[in-house]
């Protein structure tokens, strides 16, 4: 049987289909296995939300991505963000590569941090965003002077008249940093900030499934104490939360749409094999 | 000199500054063209030396806190670099409006989609600008509508519509015509198959302990990440490091040669 | 107007600047160059207001006007120099604040390269052989000390062999350093099959949260009031 020249139109159509098919209808699918990256990030949140010496530190919520990307590092977002508000954790909200992030950020975390009751100023802060050009100095002056160096929050308030804040002055006083991007935002945590106190920083990564290839060097030195991978990072996540959303619901379509891409790389080989099996025939 | 003003008086040192401006600017016009090239060489180099050299000078003080003489004016020379690239995005802004202005006014094919274009950003630039400025509601209402509305929504449809593209390269392109084809494509299908559920489950058969666990395709799309990706990715970003050294070392020194380096002044 | 009403218009325009740009997946048509060209001047518009905003309004402006910091004036005539690039008699003064940025960004690489790469140096030359805490780390699925040895020895001889293959300084004759760069490109292939694998995923991510918002948020939510 000759395999056709399909149409790429009818191709486009065949995604659509087997992406939308599992967002209507309740698909049927095994829960994802749980990778290490994502174990080891679960871990780290529930070790520093535990620890005495890391559960009233601050933790750092870097939100560097933009509306592009919105599907995979929201969704890590929503889910990270929904076990730091249960574990009662502070957080201060971040941006400085993209300032989509402040306003994206800022809005899901005004969202979960209410219906947890938190109160802004209080048990959480919008630091605002910062130019990418002068980040390496920012985060070196923030090291030993969070309130100097970064001077007011997105609403104009100086860091020092938020009660909170009065608790968080320095490198020593964060416990957690969590980096969301679409790039490689988090070597500047690494670089700069993680090992600048006197105790090292345990840092998290939310990147983009392509990022993510490159950050595993980081993963594998231990700069990095976890990781989670993109769509499938967060769906493992909110697997291990027991608190689905929207990356349980898009993990069928994610599956399907993968298996439509093997079947048609398959399919594109086999006609190729065809083709030259009926050349070399022609030619005989 | 340099202190702070308020009031009638900063207007007035603005204005004294203005004037000094202009009359630098006019000195910067007449300097001769011999003298060029090495002004600009001692300006790139100036600019490279103070971060080399605050780089590079021995740093005292408590180890989380380590500075030297220059560490003070990082920031400050940062934040005026900042503020200056900002101004720069106006070069960017004039070639687009430009070009687009003229297809507008001599009413070329695709004059209308320029005027769209130029629309879209002037109602963005007062929509999201206004915002800060002015209470009024209709601002708002129309940075909703341009930003949250059109914009995110524009920029997510973008990114997402190469997928459809990935689905036709898949059916059309992708051939298993050598070795390293079939290295890539057998190795993207274990990562492909690893990281959805429904992959997972065609090992799911393979208890998760012990030896045997490293055959499940989620633990080998790991490893692969992992043991084989991790160092061939650090490979590259050595050799990107050394390179772009290298390359600055150039650019800070002058040596750099090509069709704009060359450029007669 | 009401915020449900606005709410409801925002979706609207979602959805139609969706359909509008996935309309070229069809063919070449009006509609997609309209969103086209919408896209690229509200993303212009956005770059203007971002810059002033965030940059050149605090760190520029209200230092000047309002904390009284005269001499930020100066920033001016500098970034005028940027513009001197349309003057034939004195585009020269752009080579000049150019220059300043090249050398800026030139002496930022020796900092940069020292706090990126002297740690990734001495970690993956540390890997010692019988170094083995990843025994303990969650994935070590039957980990032994032997085959955790041979993992890093595998670790080290790809990052030798991809640093051979890249190596152009000199002809790679003989048969060693060809074998092992042969190894290395092969190792390329297994990462760039990763990279693949991983793009996939990315992209198919970001088009399911384009169909999510329009079978949920429009259909679902909006039309059908389900929630």
């Amino acid at each position: 049987m000759r395999i056709p020249q399909l149409d790429r139109r009818v191709l486009y159509m065949l995604l659509a289909i087997v992406v939308s098919i599992p967002l209507l209808v309740n698909v049927p699918l095994p829960p994802p296995a749980i990778t290490p990256p994502t174990k080891s990030f679960y871990e780290t949140i529930e070790t520093v939300s535990t620890d005495p010496k890391t559960k009233d530190k601050l933790v750092i919520i870097s939100c560097n991505f933009g509306s592009g990307t919105l599907a995979e590092n929201l969704s890590q977002l929503e889910a990270t963000l929904n076990h730091i508000v249960s574990k009662r954790m502070k957080f201060a909200i971040f941006a400085f590569n993209d300032p989509q992030g402040r306003d994206l950020g800022g809005s899901t975390a005004q969202r979960i941090a209410d219906k947890a009751g938190y109160k802004y100023g209080k048990d959480w802060v919008n630091w605002g965003f910062r130019p990418p050009q002068g980040i390496q100095s920012l985060l070196k002056a923030m090291v030993n002077d969070l309130h100097g160096a970064l001077g007011t929050d997105v609403k104009g308030t100086k860091l020092s008249a938020i009660p909170m804040m009065a608790n968080y002055k320095k490198a020593d006083d964060v416990g957690l940093i969590i980096e969301y991007a679409a790039s490689d935002t988090v070597k500047y945590w690494v670089q700069f900030f993680q090992r600048a106190g006197s105790t090292p920083i345990a840092t998290l990564f939310c990147p983009t499934s392509v990022m993510a290839n490159e950050a595993y060097p980081m993963l594998e030195t231990g700069q990095l104490q976890g990781m989670l991978v993109g769509l499938k990072g967060a769906n493992e996540f909110e697997t291990v939360m027991k608190r689905p959303g929207f990356a349980t619901r898009a993990s069928a379509s994610l599956s399907y749409s993968h298996l439509l891409i093997i079947l048609l790389i398959i399919l594109g080989n086999v006609g190729m094999i065809q083709d030259r099996k009926r050349q070399q025939g022609a030619t005989k | 000199m340099f202190q702070v003003q308020h009031g009638a008086a900063l207007y007035t040192y603005i204005a004294g500054a203005a004037v000094v401006s202009v009359i630098l600017f006019f000195a910067l016009t007449l300097v001769p063209t011999k003298l060029r090239r090495p002004l600009i060489m001692a300006v790139t180099f100036a600019a490279g030396l103070f971060y080399a050299l605050e780089f590079f000078w021995p740093v005292s003080g408590p180890e989380s806190d380590q500075k030297n003489f220059l560490t003070a004016y990082i920031k400050p020379f940062s934040d005026i670099t900042t503020v200056l690239q900002s101004f720069a995005l106006g070069l960017g802004v004039y070639s687009l409006v430009s070009i687009h202005m003229r297809k507008v006014a001599r009413t070329q094919s695709g004059w209308a989609y320029s005027l769209v274009l130029i629309v879209s950003m002037i109602v963005m630039v007062i929509a999201h600008i206004g915002k800060e400025y002015i209470k009024s509601p209709w601002v708002h209402q129309l940075n909703d509508f341009a930003y949250s509305g059109l914009m995110k929504s524009l920029d997510a449809t973008m990114f997402s519509i190469i997928a459809f593209y990935i689905v036709s390269a898949a059916y059309r392109a992708f051939r298993i015509r050598s070795t390293e084809a079939t290295i890539l494509l057998v190795s993207a299908g274990i990562i492909m198959l690893g990281q959805v559920a429904i992959g997972q489950a065609i090992t799911n058969a393979i208890p998760n302990e012990g030896l045997t666990a490293n055959f499940r395709v989620e633990n080998m799309a790991n490893w692969i990440l992992k043991k084989v990706n991790s160092p061939a990715i650090m490979a590259i970003d050595f050799g990107l490091g050394v390179g772009g050294l290298a390359t600055a070392l150039r650019l800070w020194l002058s040596l750099e040669r090509g069709s704009y380096f060359e450029e007669e002044l | 107007m009401k915020e449900e009403t606005v709410k409801l218009i925002v979706i609207l325009l979602g959805v139609a600047s969706t359909l509008g740009i996935y309309s070229i997946l069809y063919k070449e048509n009006k509609v997609f160059r309209f969103f086209e060209h919408m896209y690229l001047g509200l993303a212009a518009g956005y770059s203007i207001s971002a810059a002033w905003n965030d940059i050149l309004r605090p760190q520029w402006w209200t230092l000047m006007m309002i904390e009284g910091r005269w001499w930020m004036l100066f920033a001016i005539p500098a970034a005028m120099m940027f513009y001197m690039i349309y003057s034939k008699q004195n585009s020269w003064m752009s080579r000049l604040i150019f220059g300043l940025f090249l050398g800026a960004t030139a002496g930022q690489t020796f900092q940069s390269f020292a706090a990126d790469y002297f740690p990734k140096f001495r970690t993956a030359a540390s890997k010692a052989v019988m170094d083995l805490p990843e025994v303990n780390q969650p994935g070590a699925y039957g980990l032994t000390p032997y085959s955790a040895a041979l993992n890093n020895v595998l670790f080290m001889v790809i990052l030798a062999s991809v640093m051979t293959y890249f190596f152009f300084s000199f002809e790679q004759k003989g048969k060693v350093i060809p074998s092992v760069s042969k190894f290395g490109r092969y190792t390329l292939m297994v990462a760039f099959g990763a990279l693949f694998g991983s793009t996939i995923m990315a992209r198919m991510s970001l088009l399911i949260g384009r169909m999510y918002f329009l079978i949920h948020d429009f259909v679902q939510v909006q039309l059908l009031h389900m929630q």
